[in-house]
């Protein structure tokens, strides 16, 4: 194989985004791994090995750069996740009042429906525990979301029918404004605290870092509206089977 | 330039010589990873990976004993030189006398007599 061909080969590259997935767990800034990328890559262009050959396996390879104390930087996880959890909350609230909302009827919420609803807020609230096991393997990353959907889906169905069986018995239309409210207001604060961080791109050491426009950072915004667009579209579609049925 | 043992040196002795080896490889002026390695496995200093070199010289920024440089290169990344700064020159001196006194010492007591107990 060519030395030219060691850096580009689907090996390599996957070598390098495991490398990226290791140090980016290990809260390294985007410019000391864009340097850590192009350090190895320069490296296995001279020599002609392998990855694996000259550097051993990315996450023991993470493991040696971090312990030689390349700058860890410190993102505020919590309160991404807390609002993240008080948003996924409020949306599971908003959801259980929509439907009795447009048929006119109380909202009533079941024991088990509020132990569905608080296990999901456990399951987000504990990602930071789990976030690097998921990361590493695919398998959980799907087995994740597909309980905490399932956790949703019974909650639905546990749904108490009369009112002697409901453990909260609410008017739905103050339910649903409040928790739409809140999820706005929940979002605006989320914007407002991405806005307030550096962005922090993998950048190669002879790039330039890129500007912090808004255009740049639309996906990130976009992610803190994620619950409120949810509802919307969800309000449209149950408006919708409401009218057809 | 000597040629490579026959056998390769005890992992132990690479380990603790490749900081004060991978400072003298600098000694000459700005170099590069690649270049480092094979300045040593000419020297027959043994085989280095870059997976230890590159952390070494990591911990050596850190301690201020060399600066670092990207250049561009043809193609590719670009390359990134290291060059000892006058605290890196400072301590290659300082432990370049530490290695001759330990070595010597380490000789000497080689050069004992195997017929008498070192507890007398």
């Amino acid at each position: 194989m060519s030395k030219e061909a060691t850096t580009t080969t689907p090996a390599t590259r996957k070598w390098l985004d495991d490398l990226t997935l290791e140090l980016r767990l290990k809260d390294v800034s985007g410019r000391s791994i864009g340097d850590s990328l192009a350090t190895v890559q320069e490296f296995l262009a001279d020599s002609g090995q392998s990855p694996e050959e000259a550097f051993g396996t990315p996450r023991e390879y993470a493991a040696e750069l971090v312990g030689a104390e390349i700058r860890p930087i410190k993102k505020d996880m919590k309160s991404t996740v807390s609002l993240s959890t008080a948003n996924l909350v409020v949306f599971l609230v908003f959801s259980a009042a929509l439907v009795p909302w447009l048929e006119g009827a109380r909202l009533l919420l079941g024991g088990w429906q509020l132990a569905g609803m608080a296990f999901l807020a456990a399951l987000v609230l504990a990602l930071p525990l789990y976030l690097p096991f998921l990361l590493r393997h695919f398998w959980a990353l799907i087995a994740v979301p597909v309980v905490g959907g399932t956790a949703g889906v019974l909650s639905a169905m546990l749904a108490p029918k009369t009112a002697g069986d409901a453990f909260l018995d609410l008017p739905p239309g103050p339910v649903l404004a409040i928790s739409a409210g809140l999820m706005v207001i929940i979002s605006l604060a989320g914007t407002v605290t991405a806005l307030g961080e550096d962005p922090d791109p993998v950048v190669g050491p002879l790039e330039a870092t890129p500007a912090k426009t808004l255009k740049a950072r639309w996906f990130e915004i976009l992610t803190r509206w994620l619950f409120p667009i949810f509802a919307a579209v969800l309000l449209g579609l149950t408006a919708l089977l409401e009218a057809l049925s | 330039m000597s040629s490579s043992p026959e056998e390769p040196w005890p992992a132990d002795w690479n380990r603790a010589s490749l900081g004060l080896c991978a400072l003298q490889a600098l000694a000459g002026g700005p170099t590069y990873g690649y270049a480092i390695i094979t300045a040593l496995e000419n020297a027959g200093l043994g085989t280095f990976k870059g997976g230890t070199l590159y952390p070494l010289l990591a911990r050596f920024e850190t301690a201020g004993w060399v600066s670092v440089e990207w250049r561009p290169g043809e193609s590719g990344p670009g390359r990134k030189y290291f060059s000892l700064t006058p605290a890196g020159l400072h301590e290659l001196d300082r432990q370049r006398h530490q290695w001759h006194t330990f070595t010597e010492s380490t000789t000497a007591f080689l050069a004992l007599p195997t017929d008498r107990g070192v507890s007398q």
